[in-house]
């Protein structure tokens, strides 16, 4: 009952202070559960792109002799998968065609034997192109070697020497070579094989007719595989679905005792999705966490504020025989009512951000979001006890009822200050990040093909310790400038407070607790704003980046290895709305036993076609990397990890081996490293090399370039030029052309870039928020807990001028000490996380991103909040309600 | 040669609270004099602070008129003329005693340097120089009772308005007090009204008036 009474004279007079805590408590839920519903969607989305991601999922090679309609049993039913292939790989040693007088032979390649419904079974594999969708089915390229079309004849040669002559049904691309003609059962890092030059597609049973013969003589010659779907019901967490899916193939394995292995295309999906998982958590940690972590010193603050009245209070009522028990009962019924205000406020607003701004809807459709939910609720209530219930119990077993009625508290530094504990930690954090950094570090490490994940946890600690340190430090800078340099305050705020500045100081002084307070938080929603600000600027900016790395330029166009026409350079030029046009060779050679990419550039004239940044390149700006690639005719740009690999010094000889245009065969071309690529245009992320296209050309004997960089305009639009692209060449062509905005939609909802547009959102909108809360409610609930000394103030004659002196002066100290740490700590945090989480930049930026309009914004909105404060006390002191002057 | 420093006719003042209506003053007509020293008695909740605090400016009445014709308009009267010591401690937490008693001075327009001089005069006039340094919450309850008088008294106004001065005094101390308070009336010309229980307070004023139910009598010399 007394409960019910104090709660009812909490909401009638109090009110300003409850609901103060309940928007504090509201925006520490609201964002813990929204931060969960990023994570459930971030995991659920990447596990589900990886799975759709991959056309088989497992390719399962037989062991020859294995017979396959009982392999195929046994994997059915081991697996319970319902779309189980069988399907042939036999070596062909040459392809001929005749057309008119010319007779064209190509090197080796494979005949592949498939079902009829396999391109409808396991989409993205095969790629119709001209002609019939079955029969004999010839790979694009291999048609453009050949110089034949559909109806023409061809002439596959089988080991053993057997010629069989087949006439061409359609032409086809399979986009997935790669990891169509993967070697099943390599072992984990073992270097990339580059898929068959020329390739022709048989129905199975036509396959079987011409090759069952040759299993017997050359058994190594004929592979058959088994392609299945698996990807059922798996954990929505990468990594979680990554460790079953290896597990699950290992158990069919075993099941298959050594009659088949399995090249696991899911689990290697996966793999490279569990880091990206990884990452989103600790995305969650760095640009999450701090804002709950902020949210609830608002709330604590925001019951503090009230903490000289509520001692007040406690002390009237033990004078009126209160128990100490009682007292902490009361205040842990305004915590339960603050509680669930808070946490009914809180979640319903998650939901809303979660349908509207994280667009995942993972609340109204994922079970792991109910924990996140539960987790948000106990976080309302335990903030709420924390921030009500605690001191409160503190108050009542430690304080005098004379002490509980004084109206000033003790400013004695406290014990973290006088360790020094903001010192330590800072130097701390410089220290781990100096020594993280010194180091080739990767904060997460997912080695290949190995189901551990290695997080550096120590590099983590060094932005945590720098918010708490900084933080701290925020605190004794404010405490120092209102108690040591008082004097100097009271110059500082003459302007401000004219004669009243010494008193004006003075009691700003006595009451440094309470501001340092409220200084450090508008310093931490400063700085919780900028860092996120600066970090999601900074990372869209770097998706663009690698949206032009991945794509090449703002558009490309690629053919195989027929190469583009050389007309097409001046074709492309002539399109409305392109600037410029470059080619680019894209060959393949062998370092050592390694096969990687190998650029053929024009040095000078690449960065007019696309942005050569200073990122894609190791020992110098992209600037001096090119002119000396362009000093070296011979020279060639090789990867860090060749460098090291080969023990490689600048001038030193590299010999790789690549295709000639004469035979077609790979052959010895001598090469001088002159520098090392990190990045570049269209290249993988792995190995790779750049050289001088016109040198390539020179050796090999092929002045052909397969790859178009186009810059455009900056009017134009990309995917237009692209669609004009694309009208040059026919569908047959084999032409693919790609776009900038097309790629950076994909990269943004891709699986190497975790999808932060929502989450961005999500943390700007609570950045201000918490700013105001911050710099404006602090003020208010502060400046309501003093109305009594406005109120003497008043009686005492003040002028409103004289009022607002008093409050411009504590509003100035803490919106221009806290902007100003703020800015400093928020923009150390920005560069501290941008370096530790480098791994989710592709490539690194070379310099954060201000986005100066939002951060214009925030100032605007904490000096709005702030007027609007200081408007509210100033109005109240000068017209002080009639009750609190009768109380004086 | 007196002058009217406050005069007023009907004066009412009526409260809301709870639904109802509280008559705290009724028809109050009075006037106050310069060097008029006037104890203002009646029993608890009989309308005495309600009347301070229109006189000082602080309230305003409901009905009836008030004017301070030897002071001027209503938004002149503080800092620098009509000075009132509240019933409970009324010191700006934050403020040392030393502060707070140069807090008018300071309102009103006056140099630090005299505003420190002359709260140093009447601090050490009323036995509180020792205090000077300490803060609100340090003082028991009698010591900031006599630093809000000393507060009211520093400006050196033309009425000083009392309400209950030595209420949390002992014998000893109220009579030091009201000593003090009546030979700086008397140096400086300031006119006073005490509300107070205590008999002893009243006898030693010139003037009497008593408040019962909102209704005010005034008399003369007492």
């Amino acid at each position: 009952m007394l409960a019910l009474l104090w709660i009812e004279g909490l909401l009638r007079r109090r009110w300003v202070r409850v609901v103060g805590m309940t928007v504090c408590v509201a925006l520490a839920v609201a964002l813990f559960a929204s931060l969960g519903a990023f994570i459930t969607t971030s995991n659920v989305s990447m596990t589900q792109r990886a799975i759709t991601g991959v056309p088989v999922d497992w390719q399962v090679e037989l062991k020859p002799g294995t017979e396959a309609g009982t392999a195929i049993k046994t994997i059915s039913s081991a697996t319970g998968a319902k779309l189980v292939r069988e399907t042939g790989f036999a070596e062909i040693t040459a392809f001929t065609a005749k057309t008119g007088a010319t007779v064209q032979t190509t090197g080796a390649g494979k005949a592949l034997g498939l079902p009829a419904d396999y391109a409808k079974s396991f989409p993205g594999e095969v790629r119709y192109l001209a002609g019939a969708h079955e029969g004999v089915l010839l790979a694009q390229q291999t048609a453009a070697n050949l110089h034949v079309g559909v109806g023409d004849t061809i002439q596959l040669s089988s080991p053993g020497g057997t010629l069989t002559s087949l006439a061409v049904d359609g032409i086809i691309d399979l986009p997935n070579a790669d990891s169509l003609f993967q070697i099943v059962g390599a072992p984990p890092g073992a270097g990339a094989t580059a898929p068959p030059d020329n390739v022709v597609v048989l129905p199975l049973d036509q396959w079987h007719a011409l090759f069952d013969g040759v299993a017997s003589f050359r058994p190594d010659a004929v592979r058959t595989q088994v392609h299945l779907k698996v990807a059922q019901g798996l954990p929505t967490n990468p990594s979680a679905a990554y460790s079953q899916i290896v597990a699950r193939a290992h158990n069919l394995e075993a099941g298959l005792a050594g009659a088949g292995t399995v090249g696991n295309n899911l689990a290697a999906t996966l793999d490279a999705a569990r880091k990206d998982a990884v990452y989103s958590e600790l995305l969650f940690l760095f640009l999450g966490l701090p804002g709950v972590v902020l949210a609830w010193l608002l709330a604590a603050s925001a019951g503090a504020s009230g903490h000289e009245r509520r001692r007040r209070e406690q002390a009237l009522l033990r004078t009126r025989g209160a128990s100490p028990a009682r007292i902490v009962r009361l205040a842990a019924a305004e915590a339960a009512l603050v509680g669930l205000l808070g946490t009914a406020i809180g979640l319903g607003a998650a939901y809303v951000a979660d349908r509207y701004v994280l667009a995942g809807g993972a609340m109204a459709t994922s079970g792991a979001i109910v924990a996140w939910a539960a987790a948000a609720a106990v976080l309302g209530f335990v903030l709420a006890a924390s921030s009500i219930v605690f001191p409160a119990q503190r108050d009542a077993r430690l304080l005098t009822v004379r002490a509980a009625t004084a109206e000033v508290g003790s400013v004695t530094s406290p014990l973290w200050q006088r360790l020094g504990v903001d010192f330590v930690l800072l130097a701390g954090s410089g220290l781990i990040f100096w020594q993280s950094m010194k180091d080739a570090y990767q904060v997460v490490l997912v080695p290949e093909g190995v189901p551990s994940i290695s997080i550096n946890y120590l590099t983590l600690l060094a932005p945590i310790m720098f918010w708490i340190g900084a933080a701290l430090l925020a605190w004794r800078v404010g405490d120092l400038m209102l108690g040591r340099g008082r004097k100097a305050m009271s110059v500082v705020m003459k302007p401000i407070a004219g004669r009243l500045s010494r008193v004006v100081t003075a009691g700003m002084s006595r009451q440094r607790r309470m501001l340092a307070r409220s200084l450090v938080l508008t310093a931490l929603a400063v700085s919780f704003a900028i860092s996120v600000a600066v970090f999601n600027t900074t990372y869209a900016a770097q998706a663009r980046v690698d949206a032009e790395l991945s794509n090449g330029a703002d558009v490309s166009l690629t053919s195989g290895s027929t190469g583009l026409p050389p007309s097409a350079v001046a074709n492309v030029r002539g399109i409305p709305g392109v600037q410029e046009a470059q080619p680019m060779q894209h060959r393949l050679g062998y370092v050592g036993n390694d096969l990687q990419d190998l650029y053929g550039i024009d040095p000078a004239a690449i960065g007019r076609a696309t942005p050569m940044s200073d990122a894609y390149f190791q020992g110098g700006s992209a600037r001096q990397i090119l002119d000396a690639l362009a000093a070296a005719p011979d020279g060639i740009l090789v990867s860090d990890e060749t460098v090291k690999d080969f023990q490689l010094q600048p001038g030193d000889t590299v010999k790789i081996r690549v295709q000639f245009a004469s035979d077609r065969a790979y052959h010895e071309v001598p090469f001088r490293y002159v520098g090392v690529a990190r990045e570049f245009p269209t290249a993988p992320h792995d190995s790779f090399l750049v050289a001088n296209a016109a040198y390539i050309s020179k050796m090999t004997g092929s002045p052909t370039f397969e790859t178009l960089l186009v810059k455009t305009t900056p009017s134009a639009s990309p995917a237009g030029v692209a669609t004009a692209a694309r009208g040059l060449f026919g569908p047959a062509s084999g032409v693919k052309v790609t776009d900038v905005t097309t790629e950076l939609r994909a990269t943004l909802s891709g699986l190497t870039a975790i999808d932060l547009s929502g989450l961005t959102k999500l943390e700007l909108v609570f950045a201000v928020v918490m700013a105001i809360m911050a710099s404006g409610l602090m003020l208010v609930l502060g400046f309501a807990e003093r109305r009594r000394s406005f109120a003497i103030a008043h009686a005492l004659g003040a002028t409103t001028r004289q009022l607002a002196a008093f409050v411009w002066s504590e509003a100035a100290f803490v919106t221009l000490g806290g902007a100003v740490l703020g800015v400093l700590s928020g923009w150390l945090e920005a560069a501290m996380i941008v370096k530790i989480l480098t791994g989710v930049f592709d490539p690194p930026p070379e310099a954060l991103s201000v986005p100066w309009v939002y951060l214009t914004g925030v100032a605007a909105t904490v000096v709005l909040s702030i007027v609007v404060a200081g408007a509210v006390a100033i109005n109240a002191a000068r017209r002080p309600a009639l009750s609190v002057i009768r109380d004086l | 040669m007196t002058k009217t420093l406050v005069y007023a006719r009907d004066l009412s003042k009526d409260y809301l609270a709870g639904g109802q209506v509280t008559h705290a003053l009724a028809g109050a007509s009075f006037e106050l004099r310069t060097g008029d020293l006037t104890a203002l008695t009646g029993p608890s909740g009989s309308g005495k602070t309600t009347l301070l605090h229109l006189i000082a400016g602080l309230d305003t009445p409901s009905t009836g008129d008030i004017a301070w014709p030897g002071i001027g308009l209503r938004d002149s009267l503080r800092p620098s003329h009509v000075t009132i010591a509240f019933q409970s401690p009324s010191l700006i937490a934050s403020l040392s005693v030393a502060e707070n008693v140069a807090l008018p001075l300071l309102l009103a327009g006056t140099a630090e340097d005299e505003a420190d001089a002359a709260t140093a005069t009447i601090l050490e006039a009323m036995d509180l120089a020792d205090l000077a340094a300490k803060l609100p919450e340090e003082l028991s309850g009698g010591q900031s009772q006599r630093v809000a008088l000393a507060r009211a008294l520093v400006i050196r106004p033309a009425l000083l308005l009392a309400d209950e001065p030595t209420g949390q005094q002992d014998r000893g101390h109220a009579d030091k007090l009201l000593d003090f308070l009546l030979s700086f009336a008397e140096e400086c010309g300031t006119t006073i009204l005490v509300a107070t229980h205590d008999p002893a307070v009243a006898a030693r004023m010139t003037h009497s008036w008593v408040l019962t139910d909102g209704t005010l009598t005034t008399e003369g010399s007492s």
